[in-house]
């Protein structure tokens, strides 16, 4: 069976081909439109994954139920009345020119892609996260978790799973949503929801939780069993078109943040406060569903499944031996698990599972052949030498090794917000200057925002308080104490910034923990060998990994972009598949046209 | 605009799914909305030819 997961119209919009419950290809829309997070119909994504089909399509699966969650927005309308009219005036011609049309539009698109008839199937949207977390899984069966803003009504789903089936045990409902609580302090600390999510993460470790008990007691009803009710006084999603009003600011004695106004340790503290309570929910949730179910194993999908400050905590000391999360865990992910779930529910449809999950690496995405990659060098008029696979990874450590910011991309491009060493910049993680040198000069983004370690599968024991794998980056890990210097942990929260805090500064954060991404030889054979071969010459088995992406952009994956990339940075050196860019080698008029480029906002 | 079979197949989703969640109320809610709207693409249509009059 033939299958094409759809995700589309709220953000990160996705195409996945599945074929007999193999995955094949999948991508998301903004590598390809270059409109971040996008949200359009997933074109451009659903033609490349037909073109990796071997055959016509059996059926299109989209990841929601649209009069569902129609249903809701008019219930909550309904409910709020007259304070909701202004949301209603937005969200309504929407729907009525556009979303209650879903059917007629998805194969209008496919259509033009050439498959004409295909039935057009829906998945719940929690049914499609749980399945991405399940049925991509490595365990035969496992306890579900599910959590992100919303769906159609629920926020929060509880589940197991077993060979073919999932169970649904127990749901929360909007308008009580973790993800929307989140997404609220992210709106308020003045980053931007469905985006900087992952910024208050990051700010979290500089502050300390001394609002978390204001969120307990004013903001939320948390029970035991990990259910809650928010106190809808203090959010502003349900009648207007932003996450808080003057009731949640009155609470905290500031107005939210503006996006261009300093940070403090006000917005600190707010960011550890609610990053404990998520912490706090997740933990109680967890243990429910281990009494629940009695499982082992637990995976994890949903928007945030990617806090990985929660899921490290969660295995830390949560009642799970082993935690899977689906790499793709936002609603990219959903196209995934629309079309497992739909596959699975078909008779004669046969699970096995042999130890690995399904994800194979999560490199689902396009590649380019040399050919391609050395016309898209040729037209950026930039200078490139071929080598052979050993002698450019040779190239590469020995240029780390001196202090370059590398350009590394190989193979297939990821699948998921992640990049995981097929679309990175990496760079040498003992570097003290590193961190900001990054941050300032190739990512034109925040100076507190820390970066993520990839290291040898087979070494991480000797550098990180870490057992077993974390291949997708979604989990933190302390570093070992063996390589922690003493520090004075004092000043303000932005002084402890240059603070080096370990024999691998740039990739330390101020709680000394690192997201960590342990490469294996098996599923990322190039970055396996640029790492062993960093470690030769070094004897650190660590380099730096940050997705290839400037401000404001998604992550490359033509060889164009990177090109542009590459330009446009202060970045040194550039491999792609066997082509090797030095910057100082590329004619300079070439280098200086670049550089006056302005970024967007993230 | 749908086509007849998109119109068709779409009502005969809303009524499955009006039954199944016994929410009989969105069927009135939603056909209104929809004629609120052809009526907005039909004013918007026809408008440059009734004041082209005046």
């Amino acid at each position: 069976m033939r299958l094409l997961g759809i995700s589309a119209f709220y953000h990160d919009s996705a195409a996945v081909l599945l074929e007999d419950g193999r995955i094949v290809a999948a991508a998301q829309e903004e590598r390809f439109s270059r409109v971040k997070h996008d949200a359009s119909f997933p074109r451009h994504a659903a033609a490349w994954c037909l073109s990796q089909a071997s055959g016509p399509l059996d059926a299109v699966v989209y990841y929601e139920k649209p009069l569902l969650k129609f249903e809701r927005i008019l219930h909550t309308i309904a409910a709020v009345a007259p304070r909701g009219f202004g949301a209603f005036a937005a969200a309504v011609p929407d729907w009525v020119h556009h979303k209650l049309w879903l059917p007629a539009a998805i194969d209008e698109e496919l259509s033009r892609l050439g498959q004409r008839g295909v039935p057009v199937r829906f998945s719940g949207h929690h049914e499609a996260h749980a399945a991405s977390a399940f049925f991509a899984s490595p365990f035969e069966h496992a306890a579900i978790l599910t959590l992100d803003g919303v769906g159609e009504w629920t926020t929060t789903a509880l589940a197991r799973g077993h060979g073919r089936e999932l169970e649904f045990l127990r749901e929360l409902h909007f308008p009580h949503s973790l993800g929307l609580l989140y997404s609220a302090f992210t709106h308020y600390c003045g980053f931007r929801v469905n985006s900087g999510e992952y910024k208050l993460m990051g700010l979290a470790p500089y502050g300390a939780p001394r609002f978390a008990w204001l969120i307990r007691e004013h903001l939320l009803d948390l029970r035991d069993d990990g259910s809650f009710a928010l106190n809808l006084d203090c959010f502003g999603f349900l009648a207007g078109q932003t996450m808080t009003n003057p009731h949640f600011e009155r609470l905290f004695g500031a107005p939210a943040r503006k996006p261009d106004a300093a940070l403090t340790q006000f917005h600190c503290d707010l960011a550890r406060s609610i990053q404990d309570v998520t912490e706090d929910i997740v933990l109680r949730l967890a243990r429910t569903l281990h009494t629940l179910t009695g499982e082992d194993n637990l995976c994890l999908a949903g928007g945030v499944a990617l806090n990985c400050v929660a899921n490290a905590r969660l295995l830390r000391e949560g009642p799970f031996r082993n935690i899977w999360v689906q790499p793709a865990a936002g609603d990219a992910g959903g196209a995934l698990g629309a079309a497992l779930a739909y596959h699975f529910a078909q008779d004669g449809a046969v699970r096995t599972t042999d130890g690995r999950d399904l994800m194979q690496g999560a490199f689902l995405g396009p590649s380019y052949s040399d050919e391609e990659i050395e016309a898209a060098i040729r037209e950026s008029g930039l200078v490139a030498e071929r080598l052979e696979p050993a002698a450019l990874l040779d190239r590469v450590a020995s240029r780390l090794t001196s202090g370059a910011v590398v350009g590394f991309c190989q193979g297939r491009a990821e699948f998921g917000p992640r990049a995981l060493g097929a679309r990175s910049i990496l760079a040498d993680a003992r570097s003290p200057e590193m961190q900001r040198r990054l941050n300032l000069k190739i990512k034109f983004r925040e100076s507190f925002r820390p970066f993520a370690p990839i290291v040898l599968a087979e070494r991480t024991r000797d550098w990180f308080e870490f057992d077993g794998a974390s291949p997708y980056m979604l989990f933190t890990a302390p570093v070992a104490v063996s390589r922690c210097l003493p520090v004075k942990n004092s000043g303000e929260w932005s002084a402890r910034l240059a603070e080096a805090r370990s024999a691998i500064p740039a990739v330390t954060h101020v709680d000394f923990s690192a997201r960590l991404q342990t490469v294996d030889a098996e599923t990322n054979p190039a970055l396996h060998a640029l790492l062993s071969t960093f470690e030769r010459r070094t004897g650190c088995p660590v380099l730096v990994n940050t997705s290839f992406n400037v401000r404001g952009e998604p992550p490359v994956c033509h060889p164009r972009e990177a090109t542009a990339g590459f330009l446009a940075t202060d970045m040194d050196v550039l491999a792609f598949g066997p082509f090797y860019l030095e910057k100082e080698a590329q004619p300079p008029a070439l280098r200086r046209a670049q550089r006056s480029r302005e970024f967007a906002p993230d | 605009m749908p086509s007849p079979r998109h119109l068709l197949a779409f009502f005969r989703e809303l009524f499955a799914f009006a039954r199944a969640h016994k929410a009989w109320w969105i069927v009135p809610v939603i056909a209104i909305l929809l004629l609120a709207g052809l009526l907005i693409v039909a004013v918007s249509a026809i408008s440059p030819f009734i004041y082209s009059l005046f």
